[in-house]
């Protein structure tokens, strides 16, 4: 380009237009505009994380001072976790709500994949109408299907049972199947023509081409299914209301029930509840990010 | 193996391909045949078709109509993986997942595991045992994989990821993959585009050279006139999904069949330059004079009679010998003319430096003639802009086109003997590769 071009273009934001030449706003304004933004962002993530943090605290705090307004529990009492441990299912619960959580990401993944791996590489007959009719399924509230599926499930004879709990949320997998075939799409054409050519089957080039190059996509699209299943709680409670076999969100009633509101061990039980998520999102929080990212869907 | 160069090569039959977006087929070929161990180039400007074309020759895409055989096999059906060919493509397509070793040893790992799976079948249902071919060994691929590498100089970089390498380590190692299954026919999707001009030059010989010592059909395509014309020995021009003609380099570049071969082919591009004809007929010179403004030409009578409506004369820059202006300036173009052959007079308008010589491009000294282009020697009288030249073509360079575009043949064109001449060398050619052939191919298969 010669050195005569026309002036930079004026870009959106400060990071490109400092890039792109502009003298740097003065010192105090860029400092006052940096302290205003982030005091804006901490007053949001305040009102999200009080209630939380407020639990978490309340949780440690003795029975009889539950309701005090002490910052600071101390002394820091670990009597409500006993009794949310001994004296409630906590343990089959969580299980429960692994066992679901699991089996429903699986399902989903397994599925996501194989349709889009599907509707990338074969010739799909109406695949517009089948792409439109998953971005609907994306809106449709999940509520909406509850009744037909009870009915089913009631018909099979699978309440109360870990296929009851599993299966009819495949039901959401649209989301799976849309990220995944983002993922598939961008996959360059070439090299599944070159697998084609070296004689790999479809099978082959999935397993040895495909699921490699997704793992980064599988890996969030996972952490994104397993978060919201574990947070499910509608449909657990309906499919499997005993105590035996519902999850941890439903059977956090259990604590309300009995001898009326017990807010102790129930913040406890929702804290240890709460454990399995915040690790999974920690490890995968930027995976998670990239995913939305990389694919489009927003 | 020896004897794949009596099959035919390939044959492409009354195909046509078109693709939902367009009203016309993106490739609608009659009839083409890809002679066997040769290097054809398959050239044209970008949405010719010559993609499209060796996308269904691999079998990537399917026909909407006709047939395409392989060294005499009907392939038309047949997926991909089963027609005897690999391909290099334009991006090299390498599994970044992979290191260079295991990109290259790919397709062998897959035969392994289909003809591991084949005798399982066979000595589960006790039937074709004797047919099962035995699977490759793990030592075997790594062997393969080994000379493949060696034969592309990637020696030393087996255990790197693509990420890893440079954009020429990148089309070697597609080479060497494309290679190592030693197949009958390769196809190259302009391989060479995605590297620097230094590079290309080099890889382009690296090319010539591994075809040489395999053997194997191939069928490179580019939109670059000059890589087409310097590797093919067989040379196919697309224009719009059709076929425009095919031949040696030397008969494409002497006789184009038409006027967009004759533009498309050749660095600076020929001049084309639409002429009247006066007719010229007396008792001793048959011939006819053709006449635009500022240039005169003379032919010594069509070989076949003109067709109606506007010709137009083609010669290349090259071709032409300027004249040095004589002391009392140049008189008029139709006085100069003597014999046959053209003259042409115009105005030096740019002059452009190429190393070994200039491409000087004039504008007509009439009102309403056309600028033309002529090559003179770096080391001769040099031209500024504004002068004056005269440019002298010998008869036997020129190249006439019909109202349609199609070459007419005149007595003096340049054509018959240096075909004849041609075809002689290709033939020399073909029997000096088949020669060496396949010696380097064994050597990888066995």
């Amino acid at each position: 380009m010669p050195a005569h071009a026309d002036p930079p273009t004026p870009a959106p934001r400060t990071l490109h237009r400092r890039a792109a030449g502009y003298p740097r706003a003065p010192r105090v304004g860029r400092v006052l505009r940096a302290g205003a933004r982030h005091a804006v962002l901490l007053a949001v993530a305040g009102a999200m994380l009080f209630p939380v943090l407020w639990a978490l605290i309340t949780s440690f705090k003795p029975a009889n001072d539950i309701y005090g307004t002490d910052p600071v529990p101390w002394p820091a009492s670990l009597e409500h976790y006993r009794s949310a441990l001994d004296d409630f299912p906590i343990v089959r619960l969580l299980v429960n709500t692994f066992v679901m959580a699991a089996g429903v990401t699986l399902a989903q993944l397994t599925v996501g994949v194989l349709a889009g791996y599907a509707l990338v590489r074969f010739h799909v007959p109406l695949r517009g109408w089948m792409m439109g009719a998953l971005a609907v399924a994306l809106v449709v509230p999940t509520q909406s299907l509850i009744v037909p599926h009870f009915l089913m499930l009631a018909e099979l004879g699978w309440r109360d049972s870990y296929p009851g709990l599993v299966l009819p949320q495949l039901s959401g997998c649209a989301l799976a199947v849309l990220l995944l075939h983002e993922h598939v799409k961008a996959i360059p054409a070439g090299l599944l023509g070159a697998a084609a050519l070296e004689g790999a089957t479809p099978w082959e080039t999935l397993r040895f081409v495909v699921l490699p190059l997704l793992r980064p996509a599988l890996g969030a699209v996972a952490v994104l299914v397993f978060i919201s299943t574990w947070n499910e709680y509608l449909w657990p409670l309906l499919a499997a209301p005993s105590r035996e076999h519902t999850t941890i969100q439903v059977g956090l009633q259990l604590f309300q029930n009995q001898e009326g509101p017990n807010p102790g061990p129930l913040l406890a039980a929702a804290m240890l509840a709460t454990l399995p998520v915040v690790a999974v999102y920690l490890f995968a929080s930027r995976r998670v990010a990239d995913a939305f990212l990389h694919s489009g869907l927003r | 193996m020896t004897d794949r160069a009596a099959l035919g090569g390939i044959v492409l039959r009354d195909l046509v391909k078109s693709y939902a977006d367009g009203d016309r087929p993106a490739l609608d070929l009659p009839e083409l045949t890809i002679p066997p161990g040769s290097f054809t180039v398959v050239v044209g400007p970008s949405g010719c078709g010559k993609s499209t074309a060796l996308r269904l020759i691999a079998g990537l895409e399917t026909p909407d109509a006709g047939h395409i055989a392989i060294d005499g096999a009907d392939v038309t059906d047949l997926p991909p993986g089963r027609r005897d060919l690999s391909m290099v493509f334009q991006d090299f397509a390498l599994y970044p997942h992979m290191t260079v070793a295991e990109n290259v040893g790919f397709g062998l790992r897959i035969q392994a595991r289909h003809d591991r799976r084949r005798g399982l079948t066979a000595r589960i249902t006790r039937t074709g045992r004797a047919d099962a071919p035995a699977a490759a060994s793990r030592a075997e691929i790594a062997e393969s994989v080994r000379r493949a590498c060696a034969l592309v100089r990637l020696d030393g970089k087996e255990h790197r990821r693509p990420s890893q390498l440079s954009g020429g380590e990148r089309q070697r190692v597609a080479l060497a993959r494309a290679l190592v299954r030693g197949p009958s026919v390769l196809l190259l999707d302009e391989p060479l585009s995605a590297l620097d001009a230094q590079l290309r030059h080099h890889a382009r010989a690296e090319l010539v050279r591994l075809h040489r010592e395999f053997g194997c059909t191939a069928v490179l395509v580019t939109h670059d006139q000059l890589e087409a014309l310097s590797m093919a020995t067989h040379l196919v021009v697309l224009d719009g999904g059709r076929l425009s003609q095919a031949g040696s380099p030397q008969e494409v570049y002497s006789r184009p069949a038409n006027t967009f071969v004759a533009g498309f082919l050749g660095s600076p591009a020929m001049n084309l330059q639409p002429v009247e004809t006066i007719a010229e007929g007396s008792a001793t010179t048959a011939g006819v004079g053709l006449r635009a403004p500022g240039l005169q030409a003379r032919l010594a009578g069509p070989a076949e009679p003109l067709p109606a409506g506007p010709v137009s004369l083609g010669w290349r820059p090259a071709d032409g010998v300027p004249e040095a202006a004589p002391a009392g300036g140049f008189g008029s173009a139709a006085g100069a003319l003597t014999g046959a052959g053209l003259v042409v007079d115009g105005i030096v308008d740019i002059v452009e430096y190429t190393g070994d010589g200039r491409v000087v491009t004039c504008r007509s000294t009439v009102e309403g003639g056309s600028s033309w282009a002529v090559t003179v020697p770096a080391e001769g009288p040099f031209r500024a802009a504004g002068e004056r030249v005269r440019v002298r073509v010998a008869a036997e360079r020129l190249h006439l086109f019909g109202p349609d575009g199609r070459r007419v043949e005149h007595p003096e064109s340049d054509g018959p003997d240096l075909r004849g001449r041609d075809r002689a060398d290709a033939g020399a050619e073909a029997e000096r590769v088949a020669g060496q052939r396949l010696g380097a191919a064994d050597q990888v298969r066995a």
